[in-house]
């Protein structure tokens, strides 16, 4: 029976080969080679096929399996799915949405390719561009060298717990949107008359309509990412998207969609109509203006399903972990920072003490109280 | 009975310039009502008081009512009241110390001049302050009251000045304040500075609100675009200023020869 699970391995040495974002292409660390992405769908295009098949019957087998645990009283765990790793043999417990890992027992990269084809499979990837080295280095310049409230031990002591490169699920929506906004415009004219400044405003009924199309409005399609984090990571360069091609995975993690176009489409909508608001107002030509109402539909959307690079590093100090996340692509970094209450009063007092010093004897003071 | 002292006094003092006063001496008189405003009975209570305040501060207090300043000198009031303080030798000892407040009836016009010890004593601060609490008075024609005002706050000003204090913009304001007042204005700058600072340093990661980088083609498609004029509305803001207000708050002068004033409408 075939696997579920492909380890992409090298053709001359049969090592494990790993996606190389600096030069496009996969590269085996232990003999030199790198092939073509092109290359290797070619050679694995069979066992991937036959791979997704096997997924697809596994599961078939596995909803049975669970039904007749079920009906025995055994406790079973929907989310989690069972592989095989076909290089070294040990049992893969990932969770049902995983669609490329590493062995925890030989370090191989596996890819369950019947996670991502049929009905799963995505329109485009937008291959890593950033190694790994560099999100280190990343997070250190995050920290900023004037960062006067990060704690010390935090900069000093932090400890890097995991670095992951992981193809994030989204959503990329083509939409058109139109919308109505009334307002009321105002302009003021002041004139001296006698005694009296006397200020006219003219009011205006006004009305702006229009539409704006939208391309590739991205919505994260995970559950496990953070919509924050993915919001901020943007934008990606589409220009370089590929066709979606498993040969894209090996060295990263990744994940098939667990929330639907339906479900990621609210938001997208919500900032699409935003952005036609800010349009429509923005073309209105009055000193003042004061919105009224605002309604904005979707006319037409068009969901791409697309794997994105993103980097995710956690790091851990006093007990609390904190997350960071790079765009695989650009170099984006975000994440908070933790602050040290304890440098924030110690600065304040500095500064107060300071401040206290100059304010008393350059006269300031002195200045201020005699203008009462 | 007063009146016709002053009338006697002023007249020939301003006019024959013959019988000046004694200027190391206690004025012989300090209210001079020409105008005519004070009772007798007024008159005298003011009188005595204008020469116990003199006497004890060793700084002649005048008071005087005209019906027009402009009769009795050249200028503005200012001036008028100057050449009046000069050519009468008004004033007590060497440097002639003394305050006049001058009222003339014809346009509502006041000045309060000041000289030598009472110019040390009265800043342009201090006579803000005497005039705020008479002008109140003479606005509403009540001389006696506005009078008894003026002497009051001059002689309060002219014992602050003896004590060694001159009653000043910032005057009250001591050692202690002014470490007390460091310290907040400190505290509340230092505070602003480091909450921004810190603000900026977090690093806050939010959901975006907007697709602005996504637009196609950068632009929206305008398909209605309706401006119709519905009404207008008018506010009215009276100009303040300075004329033709009972309380005026007037200007202030200064002259080369030590005299210092300050002069409006009541």
């Amino acid at each position: 029976m075939a696997s579920e699970i492909t380890n992409y391995q090298c053709p001359a040495c049969t090592a494990p080969l790993r996606f190389d974002g600096e030069s496009g292409k996969l590269q085996c660390d232990f003999c030199g080679s790198s092939y073509s992405v092109a290359e290797i769908e070619a050679l694995y295009a069979e066992k991937d096929k036959a791979a997704a098949e096997a997924s697809k019957q596994a599961e078939e087998t596995a909803k049975t399996e669970t039904a007749e645990k079920e009906a025995a009283g055994w406790d079973t765990d929907e989310n989690l799915r069972a592989y095989q790793c076909p290089t070294c043999g040990a049992e893969l417990i990932c969770e049902k949405t995983t669609a490329a890992t590493a062995c925890p027992y030989c370090g191989n990269p596996s890819v369950v390719p019947g996670q991502l084809s049929g009905a799963l499979k995505p329109e485009f990837v937008l291959p890593f561009k950033i190694e790994k080295e560099a999100v280190v280095k990343a997070l250190h310049k995050h920290y900023g060298k004037h960062n006067y409230y990060l704690p010390r031990l935090f900069r000093s002591e932090n400890n890097i717990q995991k670095v992951q490169g992981v193809y994030v699920p989204f959503w990329l929506f083509d939409a058109q949107v139109s919308g109505l906004g009334k307002y009321d415009g105002q302009d003021s004219v002041t004139q001296r008359k006698g005694d009296y400044n006397v200020t006219t405003t003219m009011h205006y009924n006004v009305e702006r309509g229009g539409t704006a199309k939208f391309d590739k409005v991205p919505v994260d399609a995970s559950k496990k990412m953070p919509d924050n984090y993915m919001d901020s990571l943007e934008p990606f360069d589409y220009t370089q998207l590929k066709d979606f091609s498993t040969a894209y995975l090996p060295g990263f993690l990744a994940d098939r969609f667990d929330v639907s176009a339906e479900e990621a489409s609210p938001r997208m909508e919500a900032r699409c109509k935003d952005t036609l608001e800010h349009l429509l107002r923005s073309d209105i030509d009055h000193a003042v203006v004061v919105p009224e109402s605002f309604q904005a539909k979707v006319d037409k959307k068009e969901a791409h399903y697309a794997l994105l690079p993103v980097w995710m590093l956690t790091t851990k100090w006093r007990d609390k972990t904190y997350l960071f996340a790079m765009n695989g692509q650009t170099g984006k970094f975000v994440g908070e920072l933790p602050t040290d209450n304890g440098l924030f009063w110690r600065n304040l007092g500095i500064l107060t003490l300071i401040l206290t010093l100059v304010l008393r004897f350059s006269g300031i003071t002195r200045f201020l109280l005699g203008l009462f | 009975m007063k009146r016709l002292i002053s009338i006697f006094t002023v007249i020939l003092l301003l006019t024959l310039f013959i019988v000046p006063v004694s200027a190391a001496e206690e004025p012989e008189c300090c209210i001079y009502d020409l105008a005519g405003l004070l009772t007798d009975e007024e008159y005298w209570v003011l009188e005595d008081y204008a020469q116990e305040i003199s006497e004890v501060q060793q700084c002649a207090v005048y008071f005087l009512t005209v019906d027009d300043y402009r009769d009795y000198g050249d200028g503005v009031i200012f001036d008028v009241a100057r050449q009046i303080f000069l050519v009468n030798e008004l004033g007590m000892g060497e440097d002639q110390d003394g305050v006049l407040l001058i009222l003339s009836m014809a346009d509502r016009d006041y000045c309060l001049l000041a000289h030598g010890f009472g110019d040390t004593a009265l800043t342009d601060y201090g006579k803000d302050y005497i005039s705020e609490e008479f002008l109140d008075n003479f606005g509403v024609n009540d001389w006696y009251g506005g009078c008894m005002d003026y002497l009051t706050y001059t002689d309060e000003l002219l014992t602050m000045a003896r004590d060694g204090v001159v009653f000043d913009r910032g005057s009250w304001i001591t050692s202690g304040h002014l470490w007390i007042f460091s310290l907040i204005l400190a505290a509340v700058l230092s505070a602003v500075i480091c909450l921004i600072q810190r603000g900026l340093m977090k690093k806050k990661v939010r959901q975006q609100t907007d697709a602005m980088g996504y637009l196609k083609g950068g632009a929206v498609n305008i398909t209605r675009r309706r401006d119709v004029f519905s009404h207008a509305t008018e506010v009215r803001q009276k100009i303040e200023t300075d004329s033709g207000s009972s309380s005026s708050s007037g200007g202030h002068s200064h002259s080369s020869d030590g005299f210092s004033g300050k002069s409006g409408k009541f």
